[in-house]
Formats: structure tokens, sequence, C-alpha cells
């Protein structure tokens, strides 16, 4: 396995050997900038031969091919096939040219020397391409260096016009030493040359660089050791010295050496990433790349957060680090701080806000503390708590302008949270609408009542020229301001308001009823009282048939129908300064919506009456009875009623007692309907509305003169629905006897014809309904006839 | 020029304008102080030179521009001071230094004040090479440069540009002891006429005409003419001399630029040769000239 390992980069390295050989085994390197070939032979060399040991002027010379064997520090050897060599005369007359007194020469030009370069060292690997370059260049440029002029004992004029150096005297600038001339036959010579190891370079980090290095050559040379920024070679312009800018000069074959360097001088100069390079005096550059340790701290650590009463987000900073020039680390724009900020609970709302904190002395020392200012968050003034969380990054380590922080997880604590509560409290004020009452609370249409409210400012603070109003129904009746004091509670009023119109009135009172106070609630800024405003209409006198009375009103009720939408703003400020804005939506449930709903209401009254006489109870001689006392006159009553076709119980004699039942009946749906809104509203008005207090019978005799008006008695039924009779009294007949009825005794003068009896209600209900009801009882004789024929009878 | 310039000042104000804030409280504390440069009075038409904290610091433009030095900035902050082949760079409010490749601390870090950088006056002796005095009294800094003293700068030679390094030199030379040819072969013989070379070669003598691509020895006793121009080549002349060492020998160019250093000295020319001997170098004409005066 290991030999087949080896056997194919060495039938590689050889094939390729055997090809340049082959290709260029008629072809001096010099060919193509003189056109000699080998083999050619002419008169004027000028220049030392080493073999002479001096310098010759104008002797014949011959051009004769050898080899170039460089034999590298691992032994491997590159053959140059072209190894141009000339062959110099000792005198001119001499007939041969004396091979063994041969020596190399090169092309005195920078293109010349490239192609010498690119033979030797085509196989050199481990290098990067511009090392190469660097080392190509730094040895062709020899072609320039003016000490190679007439004189110099590695320079050479071939018929005047052809430069030329001594090929071992300029591969000694390549590190390259020429060994010896060896004779392999007649015809073949060879020049042996050793060729230099590569420098070597071993870069131990820390706060200290350590470089060990290892440098090979021939002669006497300047090895330079630098650093540059990273990637920079072979630009050597910023270049920092390593041994204080000066070379390190030796002549040794082997030069060893260490170098120490701190770290952070560097760091400072070329930044963290630099290269190391080693130039061993000849172009060869070994070169390490590095990254600095960064044992510089620089670290920014927020300790508080603190959220202000006027909403200011200020953070705390502290520096640990090193001193340092604050302009070194920190952008010009400032250290850029964020901070996310989640507000709940009265508003729900999420951003991000921001600073640049500028104000940073030009050394930063540690412990130094900043006071950073982030933004103000703005709750704006609708009530309620907000709960605010703030997460803060300082010296946001994803801001392109971040400042430096070191090592890098100095930037792992740059996070700091806080979370308040902050209360925006409602107004303190709150004015309350106690009451409102009408003096009398019933009228009749036309009068007036006194109007007087009761308002209370129940808070701490004053209020100066409160609005207070008087609504009728919703037409505004009065107005006027007042100031109150701190949990005041002022009378209002008096004022006389007329009912202009029947109904029930509803008497409203509104306080700031334009809203130019703070009120913390203005749900109970209005109060309402009824005022019944009834028809001027008595229940007594006159005629009347009108059995059934109707009347119907409207109201009109404050009802709290919703709640207003308002928006809210509030703002935060971000990194320029500049203040956003956000509008909020929310229901302000402390400042209802009133509406007036009208209702319609209705009432009637219906009257129905009976007479009794009690004439048609019949009597009988034979059995009396108690009751025919009652109905003396049934004997002559009934048969005439029944031959008139009339009711015997609605004929009675003058003098008799006329009994009567009367049925008032009343109903209204008051109040039944009211609307049903939000916290309770509407508020009922309240009252009761019945039926008639009092029925009035009013007798009118057989020749129409009222002869008496009674007020009957509510004998059975309630307030809406009752019977109606005459009063009790006691009568006492002639025989002495007492007797307690409910009658009308009619006059024992009246003469036949019809008593006529109006039975007529009270104002009864909320329209003050009457109805009446007309009823007649005939006069048929007198009791005396009744007396004369029981006598007879008798 | 105009706008690199007001680029490099807008550029140094905004660092300024930036900076400002800071060194103000640093201000509060100056001292006015003069600067003189090998005796002359150094003007300061904005930034003045300032004492603090018992240290000299001087704005580097005008000193340094006083010395001789040329100053610039870059976007990275580095202030660059060249002063011949000398390179000073030094990042702004740092008191890292870098004068040709060799770091070095100041005692007080570079500051920018009033658009300007100042330095400790130490930095202008350890950097710039200059002496310093500081005279307490007066406020008065005396900077003397080495120049001032007597000593003259030397140039440095850049390889590959001087005329030093031409491979010839003007100035015919006759090699000692060998000038037989020089007789027969410049003299009544050797002409140039019609842009032509002509002449016969000596019958003790061998030539070579070569160009780029070939070489042809020319045969003694035959009469050549050849061309004179570009791409013509050169012949070269030998005649030995028996028993001793060496030979004379001439190169004539029909090109007077056969190479880059012949055509530095001569130019294009047509109606004459260069003859080189021991690369010395001179006209036909002129060699033809010199050779009458052999004896």
């Amino acid at each position: 396995m290991i030999k087949k390992k080896w056997m194919f980069p060495l039938a590689f390295v050889l094939s390729l050997l055997i090809n340049s050989i082959a290709s260029a085994a008629t072809e001096p390197m010099l060919k193509q900038y003189t056109g000699w070939s080998y083999g050619d032979n002419y008169g004027k060399f000028s220049g030392y031969v080493p073999a002479l040991e001096k310098q010759v002027e104008a002797n014949p010379w011959q051009l004769a091919q050898w080899a170039g064997m460089f034999t590298f520090a691992d032994k491997n050897t590159r053959v140059v096939p072209n190894y141009d060599v000339f062959n110099v005369k000792k005198k001119p007359e001499d007939d041969k040219f004396d091979k063994e007194n041969g020596f190399g020469l090169v092309y005195k030009s920078t293109e010349s020397l490239g192609v010498l370069f690119d033979s030797i060292w085509a196989g050199q690997t481990g290098i990067t391409t511009k090392q190469r370059e660097h080392f190509r260049k730094q040895f062709s440029e020899s072609a320039n260096d003016p000490i190679f002029k007439k004189g110099h004992d590695f320079y050479y004029t071939l018929e005047e016009f052809h430069p030329f150096l001594r090929t071992s005297g300029i591969v000694q600038r390549m590190g390259i030493k020429f060994n010896k001339a060896q004779k392999v036959n007649e015809n073949s010579y060879r020049a042996l040359y050793d060729v230099s190891a590569w420098p070597e370079l071993k870069v131990t980090t820390g706060n200290t660089l350590t470089i060990n290095y290892l440098s090979y050559g021939f002669t006497e040379r300047d090895i330079r050791i630098v650093a540059t920024a990273k990637g920079k070679f072979p630009d050597f312009t910023n270049a920092v010295s390593l041994t204080e800018g000066k070379l390190i000069h030796t002549s040794k074959e082997k030069q060893a050496g260490t170098v120490q360097v701190l770290a952070k001088d560097l760091v400072k100069t070329l930044g963290k990433d630099v290269d190391i390079i080693l130039e061993d005096g000849y172009g060869r550059t070994v070169i390490q790349s590095i990254t600095l340790p960064d044992d510089q701290t620089l670290d920014f650590v927020p300790t508080k957060l603190t959220f202000t009463k006027n909403g200011q987000l200020w953070v705390k900073i502290r520096y640990d680090g090193n001193d340092v020039i604050s302009s070194d680390y920190i952008h010009k724009n400032g250290i850029p701080n964020i901070a996310g900020i989640k507000i709940g609970g009265a508003l729900t709302n999420e951003f991000t806000m921001g600073s640049r904190f500028t104000d940073i002395s030009q050394t930063l020392v540690k412990g130094t503390i900043f006071n950073v200012y982030l933004g103000k968050i703005n709750v704006g003034t609708k009530p309620g708590k907000y709960y605010i969380k703030a997460t803060t990054l300082i010296n946001n380590p994803n801001h392109q302008e971040r400042a430096l922080e070191s090592p890098a997880a100095a930037y792992t604590n740059n996070e700091i949270k806080g979370e308040w509560m902050i209360e925006v409290e409602e107004p303190k004020n709150d004015m309350v609408a106690l009451s409102v009452t009408t003096s009398p609370d019933s009228i009749t249409k036309g009068g007036q009542t006194v109007i007087t409210a009761k308002v209370k400012n129940d808070g701490t603070n004053g209020q100066n020229d409160v609005l207070i109003r008087f609504f009728d129904n919703t037409k505004k009746i009065y107005e006027t301001r007042k100031t109150f004091e701190a949990g005041q509670t002022l009378t209002i009023g008096s004022f006389k308001w007329t009912g202009s119109s029947t109904g029930i009135h509803n008497i409203t009172v509104s306080v700031d009823p334009e809203k130019e106070k703070p009120d913390k609630n203005r749900s109970n800024n209005v109060a309402t009282t009824g005022c019944s405003v009834s028809s001027s209409a008595s229940g007594s006198g006159g005629e009347c048939n009108n059995p059934e009375a109707k009347g119907e009103w409207s109201i009109s009720y404050p009802v709290i129908t919703g709640y207003p939408t308002k928006t809210y703003e509030h703002y935060y400020t971000n990194t320029e300064g500049v203040r956003n804005w956000y509008t909020i939506s929310y229901t302000d449930y402390n400042d209802p919506i009133w509406e007036n709903r009208n209702v319609q209401y209705k009432e009637n009254l219906t009257i129905s009456a009976e007479v009794n006489t009690k004439q048609g109870i019949a009597t009988d001689l034979k059995r009396p009875k108690e009751s025919d006392r009652e109905s003396r006159g049934s004997w002559e009553i009934i048969p005439y009623a029944k031959k008139n076709g009339k009711n015997a119980n609605e004929i009675t004699r003058a003098g008799y007692g006329i009994e009567l039942k009367v049925k008032t009946d009343y109903f209204t749906d008051w109040e039944s309907k009211v609307p049903n809104g939000l916290e309770g509203t509407a508020y009922p008005i309240g009252g009761t509305y019945y039926g008639p207090e009092a029925v009035y019978a009013t007798f009118y005799t057989p020749n129409g003169k009222m002869e008496r008006q009674v007020k009957l008695e509510r004998t059975s039924g309630d307030r809406n629905n009752a019977t109606w009779e005459l009063p009790l009294q006691t009568i006492t007949s002639d025989s002495g006897k007492a007797y307690q009825s409910r009658k009308y005794m009619t006059s024992v003068n009246a003469a036949d014809g019809y008593y006529r009896i109006k039975l007529s209600t009270g104002p009864s209900g909320m329209n003050g309904l009457v109805a009446c009801v007309t009823k007649q009882v005939q006069i048929l004789g007198s009791v005396y006839d009744d007396v004369q024929n029981l006598r007879r009878v008798n | 020029m105009k706008q690199t310039r007001s680029k490099i000042i807008s550029s140094v104000l905004i660092v300024m304008m930036l900076m400002g804030v800071m060194v103000s409280s640093a201000v509060a504390a100056q001292v006015t102080v003069s600067v003189h440069v090998d005796g002359k009075p150094v003007k300061f038409p904005d930034a003045k030179p300032y004492s603090e904290d018992n240290r000299v610091m001087i704005p580097i433009r005008f000193v340094s521009e006083a010395l001789g030095a040329k100053v610039s900035y870059n976007k990275e902050r580095v202030v660059t001071i060249e002063q011949g082949t000398k390179k000073i760079t030094m990042k702004v409010n740092s008191d890292t230094v870098t004068v040709d490749s060799v770091i070095k601390k100041l005692d007080v870090p570079a500051r920018l004040q009033q658009n300007r950088t100042y330095v400790p006056l130490r930095f202008v002796s350890e950097a710039l090479g200059a002496g310093v005095g500081w005279n307490q009294q007066k406020h008065l800094v005396t900077i003397t440069t080495a120049t001032a003293e007597g000593e003259k700068p030397t140039p440095t030679p850049i390889p590959g540009t001087s005329e030093d390094n031409n491979m010839f030199t003007k100035g015919f030379k006759w090699q000692e002891g060998y000038t037989k040819l020089a007789k027969i072969l410049f003299v009544n013989n050797m002409k140039v006429s019609n842009g032509k070379l002509t002449f016969t070669l000596p019958k003790e003598a061998k030539a070579t005409k070569f160009t780029l691509k070939d070489a042809v020895n020319l045969t003694p006793g035959s009469t050549y003419s050849y061309e004179l121009g570009k791409g013509k080549g050169f012949i070269s002349f030998t005649q030995l001399y028996p028993g001793r060492e060496s030979q004379e020998g001439y190169s004539i160019a029909l090109d007077s630029s056969f190479n880059e250093d012949l055509g530095k000295l001569f130019g294009h020319i047509t109606n004459d040769a260069i003859v080189v001997n021991m690369s010395t170098a001179a006209t036909l004409s002129e060699v033809q000239d010199l050779a009458l005066k052999l004896n």
C-alpha cells in the first residue's frame, strides 16, 4: 500500500522532468533575448571569469548547455535542463574554449529572472499564489538592482549590448547556494546548487504573542517579522513591525529566534484578526493567521429600569470594562437601546420604542453609570388601571451600530425587564341630581306648581358654574348655573311652572347637560318626577248622559339607551424622538346616552245605576210582613206597572223613598309600559290613578226643580270597581219605630210625574274623567192614598 | 482636488462636531502656547496649541506641515503623516501610534478639538525626529529640525529609475593599448550616408552581425553596407593581439535603441551609428573624430 502511494507522484515528477528536458534541450534560456543557440561562439565577452579569477574585457566565448541541479532541503532535486553556460577563452588566441571554466549566466532582465525563478520553484508547494508572486517579484526585480553594473563580479556584457548576471551569484537572492560544477562526461556538465529550506513560523497566542521562527539561507540577510490586518499581504503599507522596526540581520544558515509582543497593542492598531508574516530576506514568506485574544473587557450592563410618574422610561447602565476611549468603541450615533412595551388593562397595545444614548464622556471608565432615557409612554386620560411590561435591551446586540462589547458573552446580559401598574383615576367630582319635586304634584290645566330640585356635588373639589337645566318632558323650561362647594347639596329653584296641557308631565332636572365639568358618573345626573295636569271639570251639577268616559296621554321617559364609543389617544417616543400616536376606542360607561321615549297611556271610566222604590214587592193582607212597610203602594202600583208595561220598582208614591245602586268601573294602563332601558331606566314616574272618590246623586222634582244633591257612599268594591249607595240614615215610622235605610225620601207633595236622578262621578284617573248617567222614578199618587185605602181595607 | 480636499475637511468636521460635546470640558483649563519651527513662528489659523496638565498639546497638521510633512486623514479616522520615507499613522483618540511600522505609545491620547487633531508635544520629537524645547515662562515651544542644524537629507536612489543604472556610459573610451583596429575601421573606412553604414572589414579583423534572430560572421576584406534603424541589430568587431591577454573589439549598433538603455542615451537616430566599447558609448561620428586623434 505504501509503495503504491509513493509510486504515482514519483512517476509524475519524472515524466515532467523528462518532458521539460526534451522540449527545451535545444533552446537556451537566453534565446528569446539574444537569438543565440547552444554552440554559438563569438568574440566579445566582458566580465569576471571565476576560473580565471579576473575580469576579461573582450574575450571570445561559447554558449554551452549544462543541467542545473537544484537540491532542496528535503533532498529532492529539481533539474533546470537549459542551464546556460559560457565557456570563455583564457586568451583570445587560444584554439579551444575551455569547457572546464564554463559558468552559468542569466540574461539581466526581470522577465528573464522570472523565467529562471519559475524553472526552479515551479514545484514548490505549501504556499499561496500571492506568496509565490511576492517571492518571484522580489527576486526578478533584482535585475534592476543598480549594484549590477560594469565592474561588479556578477555583471557581464556580451557583445557589449547583452547584459547578463552570473547565475550562481543571482540565485543567492533566492536562498540558493552554488555547490560545484560536475562533469558527467566529456560533453555533459552539471551545475549543482543547494536550496535552503523555506522559513518556518509558529505563533502562540495569549496576552503576549510568542512567535518562534526558523529562517534559512546562505548569505547575509535581513529577516523581517511583521503583522498586518488579515489578508492584506503582500500590502505592507500599514504593517506593524514585531521587532521594533529593526530587521533581524543574520548570516547563519539556520537562524532561530523568538519574538514576543503584547497582543493588545496589535489589537488597537490592526484589529483582532491579523496575519503574522515572516519574510526571510529573500522574499520567501510564511504567514500565520491568528485571532488575537480579546483580553479587553467592554461590557454594558443594565442595572435598573424606572418608569416615572409622568410616563418616562429610564434605564441605568453601568459600564464594566477596561478604561477606553469611548469613540473607539461607541458609534458616533450613540448606543442603541430598545424597549418592547406591552400594555394591558384599560387598553391593550404592544409596541417597541427606543433611543440612542450619546451623552458619553470621552473616556469610558469602569463603573460609570449612565442614566438613559428610553422614551415616554402616555396612556392618556381614560380612567383605569394600566399594566405596563417593558423588556429593555440596552446596546441592542442586533443593531448594526451597537457599541463594541467584549468578550462576545458580554452581549448576553443586556436585557432588563420591568412591570408597573399605573392608574388613571376617575375624576373626583360627581354631580348628582338628588330629586326634583313639584308642589303640588297635581294641578288643573292652567294652574301652577312650584318646582324644586336638589343637586349634590359628591366630590372633594368645588365646582363652579354648574349648569342645571329643567325639562317638561323634552322641552326646556328653566335653567340656572350654580357653584358648589365640595360635598355641598344645593336646592335649585324654586320656580313656578304652569301646566298648560293636561296629562302627566315628566319634570326632569339635568345636571351639567352640556358635559362641561368632570364627572365620574353621569348616569346619576338626571332626576324626574311627574306632575299631573287635569282638566278643570268637576263632577257636580248639570245633567248628563255620559256613562263611559275615556282619556289618553303620552309621556316622555328619559332612557339610557347605550354608551358612547370614545377615542383615546396615547403615544410613545421612538428612537428618533418622534412621538408615535395610537388611537384606541373604548366605551365610556360613565357617560351614558340618554334618549327620550314617548309612551301613550289610556284610561276609561264607566258608570251604571239602578233605582229601586221597593213598590214591586207585593203585599198580602192575610200575611202581613215587615217588608210590607216599604211597599205600601204596591197594591196599586204593581197592577199599574203591569198594565203599562213598567217596572214597579221604578214607580213610587210621593213621600216614599228611593234606593240607588250605582256601579263605577275605572281602568288605566298607567306605567304598564315604562320603557326598558339600561341601568334600570326609565325610572317610573310613579303615582297611581283610581276611579272616582265620590259619586253624586242629584234629584230633580217632577216639575224640574233640583231638589237636592246627595253624595253617595261606597258600599262595596274598591277604588276602581265600586258600588255606591245613598248614605245610611235612620227613619222613624208613624208608629214611632226607627229604621235604618239608604233611601232618598221624595217630597210628599210631589205631583205625579217623574223624579229625575242624575248620577255623576267625581273626577277620576289622570284626566279627571267624569262619567254620569240619569235615572228617573215615576210618582204615582202620594202616601195618603195608601192610608185611606188601607183604612178602607181595614 | 478641491473636491477631495473639501470632502476630507467635511468628514473631519463631522467627526469634530460629534466629538465637540465630549471635549468641551477639557478646553476650559487650556493655556495658549506659541510654537516656533527653526526660529520661525508657526501660524495656527484656527486651533491653537495649549498646555494642559503639564503637557503641551499641539495641532499636528500645522506643525507637521511646518516640518515638511504631509498630513492626511482617511475614512477610518486614521491620520497619516508622511515625512520623506518616514510614515506615521495614528487613530484619533487612540494612544497608539505607528511610526514606520513600529507601535509607539503616547502618554496622552491624540485628541480632536476645534476640528484639529492634537498630539502631545513629545510626539513631535519622538515621531518626527525633531528637537523640541519648552520655555515654561513664555509658553513657547521651539522645534528644531535636523536640516536646520546643517545636515542635508541624502536622496535615496530608487532602483530602476536612476541614470546610474544604465548599462552604458556616455563618453567613449579606448581600451588602452588596443587601438589598431580603431584606426583602420573608423578612419577613412566606416561611413554613414543615406541611412546606411558602409565599411570594409579589415583583413586582420573579425566581425559578426547580430540581430535578435540570428548572427552572421562577416568576411575580412569585404565591404558591407547595412541600413540603420529599428530592428537592424548590431555588428561586433574584434581584432586579435597575438600573445596578449585581451583583444580589441567594438560593437556598433545599427539600431540606436537596440536595447532600452541605449535608447535612453541616444534616442532613435538613423543618421549615425552608435559605437560601444567597455560599456562606454558614443556616436560613430564622435568616435571617428576621436580616432583621428589616435597616434
